[in-house]
């Protein structure tokens, strides 16, 4: 059957009206016309790859959330919200804005002062091309996955609450976003996730206000929380942590400080080079600091539309979610289904399409931020420096649209492989954490310690990606009963706190092996560290600026605010 | 919206007092008038 045709018969949960399609399929031809007019700026490597280093602090800072901000993450983390509370914005909070503040003001300095392109560029210049190559490979290879499997889990959610067929969703989104990033390369992904960002505020915004009205405010809503699931607590951040038994996620407040808040979100948000290379396009040192700072802001506020739609599922729906599976009874709907069930509560036609729009721009938004990403590290950090060291700058743009489009027919590829095998979803997320957790480890330390040898950093990222793997097989697969307890700290961690532990325990491997291989090889000379490690680098100072222009006042500014919300919600 | 739009019970408007809000009015004018501040404060060829 023809999937246009298709997608009007299969079972779903809301019918759009004719309005409803009408904004959508404006915003699908606004993101395209965006990216055409973007490409007459698209012109050098510099231009495609780093959107000519033009961008305000503002924008960078934007992007750097929206690219984040993806389909999976929207529909997930509500979802999560929905299975363990208000504990699931630890994942916005404490697991971002301490990264994101510490990126601006200590690594982005050494980012954007070395000149490069990626974060794999980075360790080529500090290290060498051994951790440079390892870097690149694995993140272009993670990152088509990514793509793919986030790709198949939005095509599902439209498929559920849309009817929509799973094959129009995928190529109709897929290649909307392939087009505009080849045609305006960075420039067009970066301007378009400000309007996806935008969107994806004003199409979800309602829900919280709406259902905080439906339920009389904040304490209306815990009651109906406690009416409905008597005797769990779903709206504490900190009190349940004491111990693992205490919570729904089975995890304490050592994975949450540590595993999550030092290792996983710094790695994540430091290191992994989809989201820094929205801020490695900022027009001068100083935005590129404020960037993150203002983009923490940004990320601070985005559990108001996707934490809070979830605790909202727990007070309001008149029915139980359940754990996510393949294949669901019939009237029963996953935890992941709460943000459409949500938006289809509240908003009627045109709201409706607004608020499905908001999803596809996540979805795109995500989705523009792989593949850009993606098309950077394959032709500045595989294909110039291992396979044509010396074309012409037009040669590695035309590189660059080509591997866009590449990419995104190999994503195209995953998603239907993870059609055929639903258990890959799985593992294609655990092998992406496996890799950030260490580069952390190799990056700051090559950052902050002159001393780092070009084996220390290869041999030390090297042993902390193989032990992440290794605790994962350990602890999934050989023997859960023996090995949880001992790199999880209890018997009762459940995947998530598993994962924290695995991640910080791989990071201090990458430390432990970086640091004992340094002192028995011999280090660069200082010469070649200029502009790279911090005793080496004369870093501008900011007295000339106001205090309303300095970065390190607003992060102090987020940080505060940080601890403002943990002691609200304690 | 009408029952025929919605198969589950959790539909717009929900038997609330969100029926009596016309949520589609006014969050639709809000977003017409920031859209048109908005293209007066960043039209092209506005320096």
């Amino acid at each position: 059957m023809n999937p246009l045709f298709a997608m009007f018969v299969t079972q779903r949960l809301v019918h759009l009206s004719g309005v409803d399609l009408a904004i959508i399929a404006f915003y699908f031809v606004l993101v395209l016309v965006i990216g055409f007019y973007l490409k007459r700026f698209a012109n050098t490597g510099e231009d495609f790859f780093l959107a000519g280093r033009e961008m305000t602090a503002w924008v960078a800072g934007l992007a750097f959330v929206s690219a984040n901000l993806g389909s999976l993450e929207l529909l997930g983390w509500a979802g999560s919200a929905y299975q363990y509370g208000i504990m699931a914005a630890h994942w916005y909070w404490i697991g971002a804005i301490p990264a994101m503040v510490f990126l601006g003001l200590v690594m982005m300095p050494f980012y954007y002062i070395s000149k490069t392109h990626s974060v794999p560029g980075y360790l080529k210049l500090r290290y060498g091309s051994e951790a440079s190559g390892l870097s690149a490979v694995t993140f272009a290879v993670m990152t088509i996955l990514m793509s793919g499997v986030n790709m198949y889990a939005m095509a599902v959610v439209m498929k559920v609450v849309l009817g929509w067929d799973i094959n129009f969703s995928i190529w109709v989104s897929s290649l909307t976003v392939g087009v505009y990033v080849a045609a305006g390369g960075l420039f067009s992904a970066i301007f378009n996730e400000v309007l996806q960002f935008f969107l994806i505020w004003f199409g979800a915004l309602l829900i919280p206000i709406l259902g905080m009205i439906e339920t009389g405010g904040w304490s209306g809503m815990v009651a109906r929380i406690h009416q409905n699931f008597p005797g769990q607590d779903f709206t504490h951040m900190w009190a349940p942590m004491g111990s693992f038994a205490n919570n729904p996620m089975g995890i304490n407040w050592i994975g949450i400080v540590f595993g999550l808040g030092a290792v996983q979100s710094m790695g994540y948000w430091t290191t992994d080079f989809l989201v820094v290379q929205r801020v490695l396009s900022a027009k001068d040192i100083r935005s590129a600091k404020m960037a993150p700072i203002l983009g923490s802001f940004f990320k601070m506020a985005v559990p108001l539309i996707v934490i809070l739609p979830g605790l909202l599922g727990l007070a309001v729906l008149p029915m139980h979610l359940v754990p996510n599976a393949p294949h669901l009874a019939p009237g029963q709907h996953s935890y992941n289904e709460v943000l459409p069930l949500m938006l289809a509560r509240y908003c009627g036609p045109g709201l409706l399409g607004l608020g499905i729009t908001a999803l596809v721009a996540g979805f795109m938004a995500g989705m523009a931020g792989n593949v850009s990403a993606f098309a950077t590290v394959w032709t500045y950090d595989i294909y110039r420096p291992f396979l044509n060291k010396a074309a012409p700058d037009k040669h590695y743009v035309s590189m660059g649209r080509w591997c866009t489009l590449i990419g995104l027919i190999i994503s195209i590829g995953t998603a239907y492989l993870v059609m055929g095998f639903a258990s890959i979803m799985d593992y294609v997320q655990a092998l992406f954490g496996f890799f950030i957790a260490p580069l952390f480890g190799t990056v700051l330390l090559g950052m902050l310690w002159k001393r780092v040898t070009r084996w220390g950093g290869f041999l030390g990222l090297l042993a902390g990606t193989v032990s992440s793997i290794t605790m994962f097989l350990l602890m999934q697969k050989v023997d859960p009963q023996r090995w949880v307890p001992i790199f999880a700290r209890s018997p009762l961690a459940k995947g998530l706190a598993q994962d924290m532990y695995q991640s910080l325990w791989s990071c201090v491997t990458c430390v432990v092996v970086t640091v004992l291989v340094t002192l028995v090889t011999k280090p660069k000379p200082d010469a070649e560290l200029v502009g790279l490690v911090y005793s080496l680098t004369p870093i501008a100072k900011e007295e000339h600026a106001s205090w309303l222009h300095r970065p390190l006042v607003w992060g102090i500014l987020a940080l505060v605010a940080l601890v403002i919300l943990q002691i609200i919600f304690w | 919206m009408s029952e025929k739009h919605h198969i589950i019970p959790v539909w717009f408007p929900p038997y609330t007092v969100l029926a009596e809000l016309h949520a589609p009015v006014w969050w639709g004018g809000l977003l017409a008038v920031l859209g048109v501040i908005y293209c007066a404060m960043f039209r092209p060829g506005k320096t």
